[in-house]
């Protein structure tokens, strides 16, 4: 898939950092014949990596009622494998592996730039091109409000609904859903498997049990 | 999308995971607004329905047939040969090279996030982009629904088809760079959507040029975003 799903994920105010995501492709027509084994291996480098979320941009992941087996024998040439950390310890040793397995493939992280280049760096690795968000312009008043939209934007492709979102929340809300059951709920429709359930565990416990979860 | 009228039982427990509202109640049966539906195929591939009544159209005619391209995600673009609203832009560029030092890419993300937009909002933006003689990505959707590039005009027979998001793609100098963002911002008020700015910058010797230049002219820049780490070749 080709866009920019991950780079508009919105950070609550004062919300620190822990979601990151790591993602491996070939570039269509460059190096992407037969491209598909060397996917695979890095899949399950991400998969090793004890990633929250792991699959096939293509495809769907973990959480979209895959499992990894089937993600890697659905692998093909043009698959996007991502896998969900919520550590920086976790995106280095993913990182070096994936520098050792040298398959000559593209893998963006995405995470706060500051973060992210240190790891990179720390990883024998140099930041190339990066892609910065400027925001959202227009009509904002048609937007949810802030903390269901830092949930949404998780899935760049607008798949994770605001209604959804506020229904899941209204259940934790009245005791007969937990907020692990509501994220991962959330994270069904986001089939690129970028959906991070952790941090969204940790939003919907400060929006509707008082209390935040720290994510590990 | 459609509904299957007879298998459906009304318990409106889809309702909440249409991305456009699109579906609603009526008496006893859900029903799909067709003008509002983006066809994205989320209410289908969710499995939510127990009674299986949503119908995925076969193959939906033209110009509707747009809706799937920039909706579904899984939804290849012939053009591109990958799924999605837009190219690999940044994501390959150690490999392809398609943003070279000096150059900036800019992304706008049209209906993005949660709102959604017709393609009547993007030929708006288009064409305030296009009067700064920007250079329009060729492997893009909107670019190839562009009846004119200069113009940045799409053609008239898909304005009204609405979609979950498409994204502008396009190239410029570094140096241009807060002068689109003021363009854009000039015709915010003009679109009856939101929408999201990404610029892509090389990274030179560890300096973002693009980013100085946004920060200089008072322009915010999120802290986190994406970076391509050089491994590919």
């Amino acid at each position: 898939m080709s866009m920019t799903h991950t780079l508009h994920r919105k950070r609550g105010p004062g919300e620190a950092p822990g979601d990151y995501i790591v993602f491996c492709m070939a570039a269509q027509k460059r190096n992407s014949e037969g491209a598909s084994g060397k996917l695979v291996a890095m899949l399950d480098v991400l998969a090793a990596g004890a990633p929250c979320n792991v699959g096939d941009d293509n495809r769907g992941g973990i959480l979209t009622g895959l499992t990894l087996e089937e993600i890697r024998a659905k692998a093909g040439d043009k698959a996007y494998m991502a896998g969900v950390y919520t550590s920086l310890d976790q995106v280095k040793a993913v990182l070096v592996k994936l520098k050792e397995l040298d398959t000559g493939m593209s893998v963006v992280v995405t995470g706060d730039f500051q973060e992210v280049f240190e790891v990179v760096r720390s990883a024998g690795l140099e930041p190339h091109t990066i892609n910065m968000s400027l925001g959202i312009f227009g009509k904002r008043e048609l937007l949810p409000r802030e903390p269901v939209l830092q949930i949404t934007t998780m899935c760049g492709h607008s798949m994770v609904c605001p209604d959804h979102v506020e229904h899941v929340m209204d259940l934790v809300r009245k005791s007969k859903m937990t907020a692990g059951e509501a994220a991962r709920d959330l994270a069904k429709p986001c089939t690129c498997a970028m959906f991070n359930p952790d941090r969204a565990e940790s939003i919907i416990s400060q929006e509707c049990v008082g209390r935040n979860r720290e994510c590990s | 999308m459609l509904i299957d009228e007879r298998s459906c039982v009304g318990c409106g427990e889809c309702l909440k995971y249409c991305p456009m509202r699109a579906i609603s109640l009526e008496g006893e049966t859900a029903k799909v607004d067709q003008d509002l539906c983006a066809e994205c195929g989320v209410c289908a591939r969710l499995g939510v329905c127990l009674e299986d009544a949503f119908v995925v159209p076969p193959e939906l005619p033209w110009p509707r047939s747009i809706r799937s391209i920039f909706s579904d995600p899984l939804t290849e673009f012939e053009a591109t040969g990958v799924t999605g609203r837009g190219t690999e832009e940044m994501k390959t560029n150690d490999v392809t090279e398609r943003y070279k030092p000096g150059w900036v890419g800019v992304c706008v993300d049209v209906g993005r996030p949660n709102v959604g937009c017709r393609l009547r909002d993007i030929d708006t933006l288009a064409r305030a982009i296009a009067l700064l003689g920007v250079e329009f990505e060729t492997l893009n959707p909107v670019s190839y629904l562009m009846e004119s590039k200069s113009m940045g005009a799409l053609m008239k027979e898909v304005l009204d088809e609405r979609v979950v998001s498409g994204i502008i793609e396009f190239t410029i100098p570094v140096e241009k760079v807060v002068e689109v963002v003021q363009a854009l911002k000039a015709v915010e008020g003009e679109v009856d959507t939101v929408f999201s700015v990404g610029v892509i910058s090389r990274v030179v010797d560890g300096d973002i040029p693009a980013r100085r230049h946004l920060e200089s002219a008072g322009m915010s820049v999120a802290p986190n975003g994406k970076t391509n780490v050089g491994m590919g070749r």
